[in-house]
């Protein structure tokens, strides 16, 4: 059963005659008889636009205009043309009726129908091919919605995300700073005992040096925390200024020669050149080098060999340090530079690890805008590498 | 360059210039016109009520005259919608006052734009805001007002036939919440139509766009407590 109206209006598109009306237990209200009085109020712009293109034109097609009846508004796709002096509109619930009006245009049998038919039928065809598929835009439309709702949410989810990051950063660091203090007290103290090693026996020396040992583990353990800290809140700051690299690099292996010699390891040092000058925060950059040195040392059998290389290489500088060690597990590999992770490798001295090194090594080597990475073999040893800008800015 | 004396003239001109990008299909234009604003330090709010809010007025009135296709309206809207979505780091920053509006579309409503601009400003006012798509049942709603001990819930519909619908789930969450201080306010082009039209809803209030809805939200409140 088609679902519309078909109306023949007079050129001032007052309604001459109801052709056919499917809403016949619905009273329309008529108002002035025309047109404009059986739609809504707020359509009286796009009716008028519909209008003029049937004047203009000869015909409009597939006008979706709101019908006001007594009790309900429905939206009705709206499609005419002129017929002699008159002019022909059909409003019809969707655009499959299209076929069906024919149909009935054909029961109702007059002259007009055959005339509108022929005009009609080429018409819409054409312009339906040419439309795109108002059921797929609007599928389109509702996934596009449901998309920006979710987009919304994870916007919001994610900005929540930062300020509780941002808090847990700030904890951490007030936390480490007030544990400082307390911690160097420990280790302060515990020195002077052992300093009056004369009243003290055998075990009771050996408990000051545990106390000493633990306490200096801690004691870094929140130097490294309030640096994660730090680099979390994006607060490393660079204090730049030029050094020559190479001598900056022997003065670091100078200072943790006394940690290889207790394990009879050799630091050997092969720069390319005697001076290579560049601009590096230099605090950060010897932390950078005593961790990687210390991890070697850390994870090197004794009698073993590690050899720092530095080559210029054009605008950057590339430090190598190659050791004989334990070597890191492929599946383990990718993590290193996580914070917090620590391999299954146990260090060849006891020496202990926070797994917070080489993630503050490597967020150091990326604010100076350089790249850090490592090749490794089980049993062979393994390299890190890390490169520096020379020219800074 | 933008400067107290040609604001909104300048205003004025983005809105054009960004309405003609979307016409040309050009969003990289169009979202480039809005970062520059907010380069220049225009309010997201302004850029929402003087940009976005002209604009998508300007495309329905468009569509409604047949002068652009039903294809091209859906096109502008959802690069609004994307170019929207880039401002939310901005909006959703804002320090929180307790408050919170759940909003939503009827049933069958395809046109989301207007109800998530209305939340969004209630996010930029501090307001916890919580909205739901035009797929949420009215269980649904009503769990979330519940869950989230809504102040304002906002309702949205731009057809006049969804009217009935709105009434239908205003009738519902009043039958079902418990809670007294919910407030419930609608809004929408089908609420344009007639002076008192949404009062046959059974609304608390009615605000004609997301400024208004601010403001009418604060004063019930206010009345309120």
């Amino acid at each position: 059963m088609l679902k519309g109206i078909v109306l023949v209006c007079n050129n001032d598109f007052k309604i001459e005659e109801f052709l056919y009306n499917s809403f016949r237990n619905l009273v329309f209200s008529r108002g002035d008889g025309s047109l404009y009085s059986i739609c809504d109020n707020e359509e009286k712009l796009k009716l008028d636009e519909f209008i003029k293109q049937i004047k203009n034109t000869g015909a409009a097609f597939n006008w979706e205009i709101n019908v006001s009846f007594k009790n309900l508004t429905k939206p009705l796709k709206f499609s005419g043309s002129k017929l002699d002096r008159n002019f022909f509109v059909f409003g019809l619930e969707t655009n499959n009726d299209v076929p069906f009006l024919y149909e009935e245009l054909m029961r109702i049998n007059n002259e007009q129908s055959n005339y509108i038919r022929q005009i009609l039928k080429n018409r819409f065809m054409n312009t339906q091919m040419e439309r795109p598929d108002e059921d797929v835009l609007n599928e389109l439309s509702q996934v596009n919605n449901q998309l920006a709702n979710v987009q919304r949410e994870l916007s919001k989810k994610n900005v929540e995300l930062n300020k509780l990051n941002q808090l847990k950063n700030h904890f951490l660091g007030m936390a480490a700073h007030d544990l400082r203090n307390p911690l160097g007290h420990i280790y302060n103290y515990a020195e002077l005992v052992e300093n009056d090693s004369d009243n003290l026996t055998d075990m009771q020396l050996q408990f000051i040096g545990v106390i000493k040992s633990q306490s200096l583990f801690m004691l870094n353990l929140v130097e490294e925390l309030l640096d994660v800290s730090s680099i979390e809140s994006g607060e490393v700051v660079l204090d730049l200024q030029g050094v020559n690299i190479v001598e900056f690099i022997r003065t670091n292996i100078h200072m943790n020669k006394h940690l290889a010699n207790k394990k009879s390891i050799k630091i050997n040092f092969n720069p390319s050149g005697r001076e290579i000058f560049i601009k590096i925060d230099q605090k950060k950059i010897d932390q950078v080098l005593n961790n990687l040195l210390t991890n070697a040392i850390k994870y090197s059998e004794q009698n073993t060999e590690i050899n720092v290389e530095v080559k210029d290489i054009d605008s950057l500088v590339q430090i190598c340090i190659r050791d004989q060690g334990l070597g890191i597990p492929d599946d383990e590999i990718n993590n290193i530079f996580k914070p917090f992770n620590t391999t299954s490798n146990v260090s060849t001295g006891g020496e202990q690890s926070t797994g917070l090194g080489l993630f503050i090594s490597k967020r150091i080597i990326e604010s100076h805008k350089g790249k850090i990475w490592v090749k490794s073999e089980v049993g062979k040893g393994s390299e890190f590498y890390f490169t520096l800008l020379k020219d800074l800015k | 360059m933008i400067t107290a004396d040609n604001y909104h003239e300048s205003l004025h001109n983005i809105q054009k210039d960004y309405l003609n990008a979307l016409l040309n299909k050009d969003r990289q234009s169009a979202e480039k016109l809005i970062t520059d604003s907010l380069n220049n330090n225009v309010p997201i709010k302004d850029i929402y009520l003087s940009v976005f809010q002209p604009a998508q007025w300007e495309i329905g009135r468009l569509w409604q005259t047949n002068k652009i296709t039903v294809a091209m309206e859906h096109y502008c809207t959802a690069a609004t919608q994307f170019i929207m979505s880039r401002l939310y780091d901005h909006i959703f920053s804002t320090e929180k006052n307790g408050l919170s509006l759940v909003a939503t579309s009827v049933s069958g409503e395809l046109h989301e734009l207007g109800i998530r601009m209305v939340s969004d400003f209630f996010e930029m006012e501090g307001w916890h805001t919580y909205y739901l798509g035009a797929n949420s049942t009215k269980e649904g709603i009503l769990d979330m007002i519940k869950e989230c001990n809504a102040d304002i819930l906002a309702i949205s519909a731009t057809m006049y036939y969804h009217i009935p619908h709105v009434q239908e789930l205003i009738t519902y969450i009043r039958q079902h919440n418990e809670s007294d201080k919910l407030k419930i306010m609608v809004g929408g082009k089908a609420f344009n139509m007639g002076k008192n039209l949404w009062k046959e809803t059974k609304a608390d209030i009615y605000a004609l766009d997301a400024q208004a809805a601010i403001e009418k939200s604060t004063e019930i409140l206010s009345v309120n407590n």
